[in-house]
């Protein structure tokens, strides 16, 4: 059990509840229980197998948990508003970018999905920031892992406003450079009133997380 | 996996992505543009279905023999029983690639209504593979014999049956999504639900043929479009949620 | 969202919910299922006896119709499990109780014999009276169809690891199958008129002499209490394999 200062939902981005689940007939975790407020960022760690990926879908409304449940602004994940819908961002192992598709096109496609088109000009901002600048119109199949990873980043980088960001593993393939970058961004988030939850085998440098253990339940400060 | 990128393509894009342009970016239109978009770009996803309907009907002549009076007799059943696997053909993999790339989460998470998104996706379906199918519907028709009226009826019906068996065939592959064996256990799925419109269409051509009216197949088929069309996409969008969990 | 199971000492809402609990559900089907079990020998094989042995020669059909003793109570309960899988299905998928959706799982391996027996006894009876083993009249062929709904569903639910996947995808499947039924029997006939098929209706029985109407009542009880009995004997063994080992 983490155990939490009592926090009213008011304050709370995310307040996950008695959290179990179960995958394969086999119970990962039970009696979860977190809360995410603006400006924080926490940093999920475990072991491979221990659930985090299974926790991050239930935590997006991906999959329901066994027991308990997850309020995004006091409303059930299950039934947010469209406008509650648009602050909450998922980043799963694959990139959602359809191979086919031009790095542009396939951005514009999930900022579409999540409400808001966006001008061309912010696209090419994003991916510069990224490294990217000349890839714009480059067909997602040519680019290599890391470079996909890091396009599906700069999709995070077209809100206007501070969101809720889960994302599962999203270190992955970058090299030392975007590995950087990330962890200034993320600071950068947090500073601007969004809230971070991630999981990642690759501990974060600067940027101040609390981190939560899921192997053992327990959790840690925050780092200094 | 790379692409060969076509010349015009390459050179030609320099299309801003604004709220005022023409490119849809979100909702049901949104997704269709990128369904089509995607599809212009690797040909097969509409060649197959087409090539494999052609293939199947030129079996029938070469296994019944090519008297013309029984061609004519069974070309009705034969268009819309290739029409019927063609479709399924294309259909079992209709959400596996979202699926695959996590697209599909992203849809289920975002603020735009799955059914929409789904009617999108059934959409662009539809234009990739039942819309040629209609298109090459007279040329079979000729193929097989019919007179000019029954070709009229035979498109039509083609028109009002092929939306429906896209319908189906999402549901049927949502239902199945990620599983083993799974275009074996979408055809199983949709067959008993396709029947009804296979009767129907096939049905008014058979009434063409015979001179009589084909309206009140054609009517049975359209009420059955109707229906089809408000229940199959909330229920794919529900099994496509059920599916990712 | 909470698990379905109700703990023994909770009080229960209705009377019939108190069963959502897998034990208490364990307690009443070990219970019931022995006597179904019995009700279904006993009367099945009264039921044979008057059929074959007590009834008399039909005037018309002689004494081919005897197999009706058979066909007509599977057909009726082939119709009648497709509607129990899609009533519990539903109950399981909306009240979230697991115990409803196993029913619906158990129903449908004796549905699917069911639909088989009605087809192969429509066939015996075919044979005989039309001379031929099978014809594509509106019944037999809506039969079949039934058939193919009821394979599609257990394939379905087979081939999904997860429990939970398992019963919300079967159903939302039985439920889109029950809504169709009446459309495919429906256009089934139609196609029959319009094709001229085969006019000889199943149900043009002749006037029933009281020994018939016994046997065929016989009959009926024994397929009925086979259905519940096997289903709840098949529910049991669901239950077991998916609740207590884990």
């Amino acid at each position: 059990m983490i155990s939490e200062p009592a926090r009213t939902d008011a304050t709370a981005l995310l307040q996950a509840t008695r959290l179990a689940c179960r995958r394969g007939g086999r119970r990962l975790f039970s009696g979860f229980e977190l809360t995410l407020e603006p400006g924080s960022a926490v940093w999920l760690r475990g072991p491979n197998g221990s659930g985090k990926t299974s926790l991050l879908r239930v935590l997006a409304g991906l999959a329901r948990p066994d027991d308990g449940e997850v309020r995004y602004d006091g409303a059930p994940v299950h039934a947010l508003s469209p406008v509650q819908r648009g602050r909450l961002r998922y980043l799963g192992h694959t990139n959602a970018l359809k191979s086919e598709l031009r790095v542009v096109e396939a951005l514009a496609f999930l900022s579409g999905l999540a409400g808001e088109p966006v001008p061309r000009a912010r696209v090419q901002a994003a991916l510069s920031r990224w490294g990217l600048a000349g890839k714009i119109d480059a067909l997602v199949g040519s680019l290599s892992q890391g470079q996909r990873r890091k396009a599906a980043l700069a999709r995070l980088m077209l809100d206007d406003e501070a969101c809720t960001w889960l994302l599962d593993e999203p270190q992955e393939a970058l090299d030392a450079e975007g590995l950087a970058l990330f962890d200034d961004w993320l600071t950068e988030h947090a500073a601007r009133g969004g809230a971070v939850l991630l999981t990642s085998h690759i501990p974060l440098r600067s940027a101040p997380v609390r981190v939560v253990d899921l192997a053992s339940l327990t959790g840690t400060g925050p780092r200094p | 996996m790379t692409a060969r990128v076509p010349a015009s393509l390459a050179e030609g894009r320099a299309a801003p992505v604004a709220p005022a342009r023409a490119t849809p970016s979100g909702g049901h239109l949104g997704v269709m543009a990128r369904d089509l978009r995607v599809a212009g770009r690797q040909r097969t996803a509409w060649l197959l279905p087409l090539a494999f309907f052609v293939a199947a009907l030129s079996l029938f002549p070469l296994g019944l023999g090519a008297d013309p009076t029984l061609l004519r007799r069974v070309a009705p059943g034969v268009v819309w029983v290739c029409a019927l696997l063609s479709m399924m053909l294309s259909v079992n993999q209709m959400f596996s690639a979202d699926l695959a790339d996590g697209s599909l989460e992203q849809m289920l998470i975002g603020r735009r209504s799955m059914v929409g998104l789904v009617a999108g996706r059934i959409l662009a379906q539809w234009l990739l593979s039942g819309g040629p199918l209609v298109l090459v519907a007279p040329l079979a028709g000729l193929a097989f014999g019919l007179s000019g009226d029954a070709v009229g009826v035979l498109v039509a019906s083609l028109l009002l049956g092929t939306p429906v068996m896209t319908m189906l065939g999402a549901l049927g592959a949502a239902l199945a999504l990620g599983l083993r064996n799974g275009a074996a256990l979408v055809f199983l799925l949709v067959l008993p639900l396709a029947m009804p419109a296979l009767v129907f269409g096939s049905g008014a051509v058979v009434a063409a043929t015979n001179g009589e009216p084909a309206g009140a197949a054609l009517s049975l088929l359209g009420a059955l479009l109707i229906l089809t069309a408000l229940v199959a996409p909330p229920a794919t969008a529900a099994a496509l949620r059920i599916s990712v969990e | 969202m909470t698990d379905a199971s109700l703990p023994s000492t909770a009080e229960p809402r209705a009377r019939w919910t108190r069963f959502a609990s897998p034990v208490r559900f364990e307690a009443l089907a070990s219970r019931l299922a022995p006597w179904c079990w019995a009700v279904a020998v006993l009367a099945g094989l009264a039921g044979l006896y008057v059929g074959f042995i007590v009834a008399p020669t039909d005037a018309t059909q002689g004494e081919a119709y005897r197999i009706l003793f058979i066909h007509v109570p599977a057909a009726w309960l082939s119709m009648i499990c497709y509607l129990a899988i899609a009533f519990w299905a539903v109950i399981g998928w909306v009240l979230k109780a697991r115990m409803a959706s196993r029913l619906a799982r158990a129903l449908a391996p004796s549905g699917a014999l069911y639909t088989a027996m009605a087809l192969w006894t429509g066939a015996l009876w075919g044979q005989p009276t039309w001379g031929t083993w099978w014809v594509w009249d509106a019944r037999l062929t809506s039969e079949l169809i039934l058939l193919l709904l009821y394979l599609g569903y257990i394939a379905l639910v087979e081939s999904i690891d997860d429990d939970r996947r398992a019963a919300q995808a079967g159903a939302l499947l039985a439920l889109v199958g029950a809504l169709n039924v009446p459309i495919i029997y429906f256009s089934v006939r139609w196609w029959n008129t319009l094709h001229q098929g085969a006019s000889i209706s199943m149900t043009a029985a002749p006037t029933m002499a009281q020994t018939m109407l016994l046997a065929l009542g016989l009959m009926t009880v024994a397929f009925w209490a086979h259905a519940i009995a096997a289903t709840l004997t098949r529910a049991r063994a669901l239950s077991f394999e998916q609740e207590w080992t884990e």
